[in-house]
């Protein structure tokens, strides 16, 4: 602290050389703010600056003896007096503040320096879930068909005989419907009741429903009497599509699967379709896909063709139609299908389909 | 199906390159579009390069080697004296023989060298049969030509390729996959008829194969079709004077390539006219047909007075046959099996000789010993010979054949065939040629008229989306068998549908082999549109809002099996569904609730040490109608498959199930999930209730449960309790955790049955202004026993705090000392829309919530 900051007094001065006097003031107030700017400056503590106000700001600071010597002054001097005494104030006051902004600012900053946190030490386990993978595909494939203005038609997985083969123009010696491919139900009177071998007993009772036009797609969960190994599963999901309307034909067909395979696998996606048989469409079609891992140029997923086979599709077949009395004259229609969960595992390179089934935590939430 | 190019090629003008990769990419890429999608390519065979036709000049003997001889051989120009060490006696000095000369390589990637045997150098190999990949002979060398015969036959030189004499060539084999409605194409010929078109090439005619003799047939033979819907004609050919041998060599080598086993003569001519022409047929043992007893010894010897009476009918009950394949088959009756099955040949006085369509039987085979043999050449009824693969678990070329539909007008040619078959063998093998003759037809001519359809180019060019000419429609069909013919005014065509296409049945058929033919790519394509707006239903949309809630909360979607095992299923079991016919013993039944598997899941990921955990799982549950329960009376439908209902027998509903196995997760987990999800779909807190289960042991499955920590939840103002039980909400009871080993924690439950939750009260839809002025808080401390619960005591406060009630909140749970109580701290903050509630407002809504609490529950706030 300067030493002449506290031993400044003026209470010997006497009135005798009232002009000596003065200057010693004026000469006292130049140091003094010399000396208090200098103080000021060197200060670097927010509480010795506060000690250092008073002591040059304060009542009993060296200003404020001379604001009481001022009453012995005459008026003409103790305006020139005044003058210098608040200049001397206002110097002293104005730096006092800016170094209180100064040091303000640096304490802040340190305290925000010292008030560190790594962002990074958090425990997310347990705070989200993950919705299961063939659920998020399923919900992709219906939005696309809600684009198209198609609506999104369920049913039950227990379908009687009727529903699930003979209104779709299954033949009653048809492969799929022996014991050896579907599950029966063990029922009391031996009726066939079978859990769904497709999804497609929906589209019969859309069409039983008789209302035109349908634009619909039902997706779900079927059953198929197959052992399980790391490409099938007795239980699987599909997702049928089904258009009933007036003047629908092949290039329809043709065109939603195109537009329908793009949406999904991306707008470079080309579609095949080849001849195939299925018993409810005729004419019947495979439809193809360029391979999704080699964009079509040959991998071992698509056994070097370009292609990989997805799933079947046609124009309903007329007798269809006409097991749900549905006018055939006046409308036509098609239907597509294929498997959710093959479409999963291909996406995903999925190893084994069983993977979808056995609900382990590590797999389920990489998704 | 297995096909071979070069028996393509056979019937084609044009023949494809077998060498050139290209023809053959594209001949395949040709086939899958036409749906006949080949699933493998491959080379196959060996052209047996380097194995000549040599002439055995000189055999001596070796020096102290009993078993092999020096050999010299003729194998023409520049090679006029090769010597050879040979192991078999089977041939004479001027016998020709294959020899394998230095530099060849064998099947089997057998490599042939100079080689030094018993002190003499042997500068090739002579071959047999089963060497070059023609069959199983190993017994000897393959003598070409016998030394007998003196004069070479015609073409025949020394030196001469031995594959190249006998037709043996390098080939592309090709794995086709044949739709279930192309029976056509279940044969080389028909799959050659299909390509032509789109490969620039002709289909050859059929040859017209010579030789079948119309001998008259002095034997008597008769056939009857006891029942003519099994079988629409069995036409029947005597073959005499028969030498059973080794295929002609060609013969064989093809069998062998497509995977059949080479048999004899008789039987590889019946098998290869089958690949050819797609008919199968059947040879028998004249000898053991005939009505004299069966054990006289078969002789080649011609003898008319045998008489073969055979009877094509359903077997009886207690018959039996044994296959080709060695097996028994036993006719048992069929029990409640509707539609009849075992067709069978039979001796007329009996005996079972065969299983129609589907396989011959062993005493009646054809053999090295039989002199004559009775062709058969059938058309089984394709159900009868389903039903009997079926019922015998055994599927044969044949029967897959008869099953699709087989061309009735191909059956004198396949005879014809398979005649020439046999007298090419004898030939080459230089044996006595066999006589044949008609013997007969059962059943109806088989000349069968031909369908036609009467098809508007309109409908086809409804159902195509395209416009197809009569003219088009002709160059399209006509190559493959159609016979098109336009009506007078152009609009409708008069299609001849030929007899190996029996599935072409109806105008979406034609409109199939018209887009067939014309190719499926070629088509446009357009996007038809719903004129509707596309959206989830209500119900769709809230599952997805559940769903998404629920993995809000951490809890993640699994997938659980709805089979599952009655044996080991934890829940009651009478309301489970068994199937008729499961797979295995550990996917018998079908789920009554998804708890089961999801602990399941929950076990499986704790035995991985990741034991902390959420799950859920939206699904279907099943349970059994019990018996009576079902049909209401409701006036059956005409059609009585259509009447069967489902409801009767088993019912169905989607429920949610969650399992909360994190660290601290139990019943009031689970609740608070149940909770959050009310309020997400926006469903009122009160229109449930929460019930003891005990008052609910009837309608559900609760015995893992809990008891004193879980609530069965039910509609409120629901009549009795637990009618309207939509759910459970709580934690595994100790006891089952045990069984399940697993100590030392709670796991929360809630299971809610979602059609029914959905339709619980929703909260209105208008909006409640919220107060712009200062709020007071309030706290009340209740002491209540366990039969109130929090959630009686905040609907209460509700009602009493109405408008003013801004929000409601529990912050202190503190149990009693005396264990049967505790205090319930309430936060009640209190604030109205018009202004600042003053103390005496505030007070006096403190006093109506006291006093309703105490007297709607019985309680009263915590004095000291």
């Amino acid at each position: 602290m300067p030493a002449a900051a506290g031993k400044c007094v003026y209470a010997s001065v006497k009135a005798q050389d009232m002009e000596e006097k003065i200057k010693t003031i004026i000469a006292t107030l130049d140091s003094l703010v010399a000396e208090g700017i200098s103080a000021f400056e060197e200060v670097g503590e927010l509480a010795a600056l506060s000690a250092l106000e008073s002591l040059y700001l304060g009542k009993k600071s060296v200003l404020g003896g001379v604001k009481k010597e001022m009453s012995s002054l005459d008026p003409e001097e103790r305006r020139s007096v005044g003058e210098k005494l608040n200049a001397a104030r206002e110097t002293l006051e104005k730096k006092a503040r800016h170094k209180k902004e100064l040091l303000e600012a640096a304490q802040l900053k340190r305290q925000i320096e010292e008030d560190i946190c790594d962002i990074t030490e958090v425990n997310i386990a347990g705070l989200y879930g993950h919705l299961h993978l063939v659920s998020q595909i399923r919900q992709e494939l219906e939005d696309i068909f809600l684009g198209l203005g198609y609506e999104i038609a369920e049913g039950n997985e227990i379908e009687s005989d009727w529903y699930n083969f003979t209104a779709l123009n299954v033949d009653p010696d048809h492969p799929a419907r022996t014991m050896q491919d579907s599950f029966y139900l063990d029922t009391v009177d031996g009726s066939s009741i079978l859990l769904r071998t497709h999804t497609s007993p929906v589209q019969v009772h859309l069409l039983e429903r008789g209302e035109f036009p349908i634009y619909a797609i039902c997706p779900g969960r079927v059953y198929r009497r197959d052992t399980a190994d790391p490409r099938h599963l007795p239980v699987f999901h599909q997702i049928e599509g089904l258009v009933v309307d007036e003047g629908i034909g092949f290039a329809d067909l043709r065109g939603t699967v195109e537009v329908s395979m793009q949406a999904i696998f991306g707008s470079e996606t080309k579609t095949r379709l080849r001849p195939g048989y299925f018993p409810f469409t005729e004419p019947s079609a495979e439809f193809d896909i360029t391979c999704v891992i080699c964009k079509g140029q040959g991998c071992r997923t698509c056994g070097g063709q370009g292609w990989i086979e997805l799933g079947g599709c046609g124009l309903v077949h007329p007798n269809v139609l006409a097991a749900s009395d549905v006018d055939t004259g006046r409308y036509s229609g098609f239907a597509f299908g294929f498997g959710i969960d093959r479409l999963a595992i291909m996406r995903h390179n999925i190893f084994d389909i069983r993977s979808l089934i056995e609900n382990d935590i590590r797999f389920l939430s990489q998704f | 199906m297995l096909v071979l190019l070069s028996w393509l090629n056979e019937y084609l003008d044009k023949k494809v390159d077998i060498r050139d990769e290209k023809e053959v990419k594209n001949l395949v890429n040709v086939m899958d579009n036409l749906g006949l999608v080949v699933e493998s390519v491959e080379e196959a065979g060996n052209s047996l390069e380097g194995v000549v036709l040599a002439r055995v000049d000189e055999i001596h003997p070796i020096e102290k080697k009993d078993k092999i001889r020096q050999v010299f051989l003729n194998a023409g120009p520049g090679m006029e004296r090769v010597e050879v060490v040979c192991g078999a006696w089977n041939f004479t000095a001027g016998d020709i023989v294959p020899l394998a000369t230095v530099g060849t390589r064998l099947p089997g990637d057998f490599w042939i060298e100079t080689r030094r045997l018993g002190g003499v150098v042997s500068n090739g190999m002579l071959c047999s049969k089963r060497e070059l990949a023609l069959g199983d002979d190993h017994l000897g060398i393959d003598v070409v030509f016998s030394a007998e015969r003196r004069e070479l036959p015609v073409g025949m030189e020394l030196g001469m390729g031995y594959g190249k004499y006998f037709g043996i060539e390098k080939d592309v084999l090709f794995d086709v996959a044949v739709e279930p409605n192309r029976p056509d194409a279940l044969c080389v010929y028909g799959i050659a008829r299909d390509i032509a078109p789109h490969i620039g090439a002709q289909l050859l005619p059929l040859p017209v194969f010579e030789g079948l003799e119309e001998s008259p047939v002095r034997r008597r033979i008769s056939v009857a079709i006891a029942d003519d819907k099994m079988c629409d004609h069995f036409a029947f050919w005597a073959i005499e004077n028969v030498t059973v041998s080794p295929s002609a060599r060609k013969v064989a080598y093809r069998l062998s390539l497509l995977g059949m086993r080479s048999i004899n003569s008789v039987v590889d001519a019946t098998n290869y006219a089958m690949l050819e022409l797609g008919r199968p047929s059947h040879a028998y043992d004249m000898s053991y047909l005939s009505s004299a007893r069966a054990d006289i010894a078969k002789s080649p010897a011609f003898n008319d007075s045998d008489e073969v009476s055979l009877v094509v009918r359903l077997a009886r009950d207690g018959e039996s046959l044994v296959t080709l394949d060695g097996n028994t088959r036993r006719f048992e009756s069929q029990g409640q099996a509707q539609d009849p099955c075992n067709l069978v040949i039979a001796k007329q006085d009996g005996e079972v000789l065969a299983l129609a369509g589907v396989m011959g039987g062993k005493a009646s085979e054809v053999t090295e010993a039989t002199g004559s043999v009775l062709l058969e050449i059938a058309d089984f009824d394709p159900k009868a010979v389903l039903r009997t693969s079926r019922f015998h678990q055994l599927r044969s070329e044949a029967s897959l054949r008869f099953e699709r539909g087989i061309d009735p007008a191909v059956t004198s040619l396949v005879a014809e065939r398979i005649y020439s078959l046999l007298r090419e063998t004898a030939l080459q093998y230089n044996l006595a040629l066999p006589l044949a003759g008609s013997a007969g037809v059962a059943g109806d001519d088989i000349h069968r008229e031909k369908k036609t359809l009467s098809v508007s180019l309109d409908a086809l060019s409804k159902i195509l989306g395209k416009k197809f000419t009569s003219a088009e429609v002709e160059s399209l069909l006509s190559p493959v068998g159609f016979v098109v013919s336009p009506s007078q005014d152009g609009k409708k065509l008069l299609i001849e549908i030929p007899t190996f296409r029996p599935d072409v049945k109806i105008e979406a058929d034609i409109a199939e082999e018209i887009a067939r033919h014309f190719g499926y790519e070629n088509f446009g394509k357009s996007l038809p549109r719903s004129k509707g707006v596309g959206r989830l239903r209500p119900y769709q949309a809230n599952v997805r809002l559940a769903k998404q809630v629920l993995t809000g909360l951490g809890i993640s979607e699994a997938w659980t099996n709805p089979l599952v095992d009655k044996n080991s299923y934890p829940l009651s079991k009478d309301r489970l569904i068994l199937l008729a016919n499961p797979l295995t013993s550990e996917e018998n039944s079908l789920r009554t609730s998804m708890l089961p598997g999801l602990v399941n899941a929950v076990k499986r990921n704790v035995s991985y040490r990741n034991p902390h955990l959420r799950l859920f799982e939206v699904g279907r549950v099943f349970a059994k109608t019990p018996p009576g329960a079902g049909a209401t009376g409701e006036a059956k439908k005409t059609n009585p498959a259509k009447s069967i209902r489902v409801e009767d027998y088993a019912s169905e509903r989607e429920e949610l199930c969650c399992i909360l196995a994190l660290a601290d997760d139990d019943s009031r987990q689970a609740y608070r999930v149940f909770e959050v999800l009310l309020n997400r779909l926006r469903i009122d807190d009160f229109s449930f209730e929460l019930s003891a289960l005990e008052d609910l042991s009837g309608d559900i499955d609760s015995n893992f449960m809990h008891i004193s920590r879980s609530r069965g939840i039910t509609l409120s103002g629901g009549g009795q309790a637990g009618r309207d039980f939509i759910g459970m909400v709580g934690e595994l009871s100790p006891d089952f955790l045990h069984s399940l080993n697993i100590t030392g924690r709670r796991i929360g439950v809630l299971t809610v049955d979602l059609e029914k939750l959905f339709s619980l009260n929703k909260k209105p839809a208008d909006s409640r202004p919220v107060s712009v002025y200062p709020s007071s808080d309030i706290d009340l401390c209740f002491v209540a026993g366990y039969h109130v619960s929090a959630r009686d005591i905040e609907k209460v406060l509700r009602e009493a705090g109405s408008d003013y009630l801004e929000s409601l909140q529990l912050i202190d749970s503190y149990a009693e000392q005396n264990g049967q109580s505790r205090s319930l701290t309430f936060r009640l903050r209190l604030a109205d829309i018009g202004g600042t509630l003053d103390d005496k407002q505030i007070g006096h809504i403190w006093q109506e919530c006291v006093d309703t609490v105490a007297d709607r529950l019985n309680i009263g706030l915590r004095t000291a």
